[in-house]
């Protein structure tokens, strides 16, 4: 089941859960107006379903996020590198337009804080 | 606080953008739908339009979250500040200016103080820095995490200082390129 969480507008992301393909994407811009407003349900939520699942994958393809939105990532992979003491290991693709080098380079930085988490970066062609 | 005292740092011979007054979300989504549409394209600015984006985003939504001057509304809100986007030579450069409290100019004034005496790969490390700090505690609000990524991806040093108006109010302004 296809599952959306968020409809994206201009200011926050599009998210999608397909249950089946342990997947979800997180798609659009981040910087809300009320950033714990749009993220903190979000979090609670995505957090609780990737616990039923045996190897989630999150795609995230954000043309730009903000500072504010930077820390939510960074809590995101705080929360998944723990669940592989659970047994689950978390993948992510972080997506990027090749010639958009700010979205590369923070992707890079994230990958620096994964250990469990398997974080591939991934150039959209 | 008049206006002019806000946009005296702004005198650009190349303006772009100029914007001074009550800044909503609403005023953000305009400049910045003109930004993508207008800069996106524009010949001087098309391979940088990206970055001038972001750190436009991130000096406005500190005027409409932090200025110490604003109008609480119903369903938005809205800080008193001003900003510009100008061509500066070869780049671009993005301003803004906004009344700040005593307490915020010290909080202010100790991270754009480190950013100064920092170079840019220190100023990188620290953001990483600052990063993991918002990992480890999830409580942490990032302080200066947003100045930070102002001064990353500034292409010269950000300029920025306080002082006092004639109206004994404190005036926060900076200055990044792109």
């Amino acid at each position: 089941m296809v599952q959306k969480f968020a409809q994206k507008t201009i200011k926050t992301p599009e998210i999608i859960f397909d249950e089946s393909a342990e997947t979800i994407e997180i798609k659009g811009r981040s910087y809300p107006e009320d950033l714990n407003g749009f993220w903190q349900p979000q979090v609670e939520r995505l957090n609780e379903v990737i616990q039923r699942l045996r190897a989630p994958k999150v795609k995230f393809e954000l043309s730009y996020h903000n500072s504010g939105s930077t820390r939510i990532i960074m809590n995101f992979i705080r929360e998944w590198e723990k669940l592989a003491g659970n047994g689950i290991k978390v993948s992510v693709d972080w997506l990027f337009d090749p010639e958009d080098e700010q979205t590369e380079e923070q992707g890079i930085d994230y990958s620096e804080f994964c250990k469990e988490v398997n974080f591939n970066l991934v150039a959209i062609h | 606080m008049q206006t002019s005292e806000l946009t005296k740092h702004m005198n650009s011979e190349n303006p772009q953008y100029v914007f001074a007054g009550m800044i909503t979300n609403k005023v953000l989504d305009g400049i910045a739908a003109g930004i993508e549409d207008v800069l996106s394209v524009h010949e001087a600015t098309c391979k940088k339009y990206r970055k001038i984006f972001s750190i436009f985003i991130e000096m406005t939504q500190n005027i409409i979250f932090y200025s110490d001057e604003r109008v609480h509304l119903e369903s938005d809100e809205a800080g008193f500040g001003a900003l510009e986007i100008a061509l500066d030579g070869t780049e671009v450069k993005i301003s803004a200016a906004n009344p700040i409290s005593r307490e915020q100019r010290d909080r202010i004034g100790d991270i754009m103080d480190l950013i100064t005496r920092s170079s840019a790969d220190e100023i990188i490390a620290i953001h990483k820095a600052k990063m993991f700090e918002s990992m480890e505690d999830p409580n942490s609000r990032g302080a200066g995490l947003g100045y930070l990524d102002i001064a990353k991806k500034s292409v010269r040093p950000v300029h920025f200082g306080f002082e006092e108006t004639s109206c004994g109010r404190l005036l926060f302004h900076i200055s990044a390129w792109a």
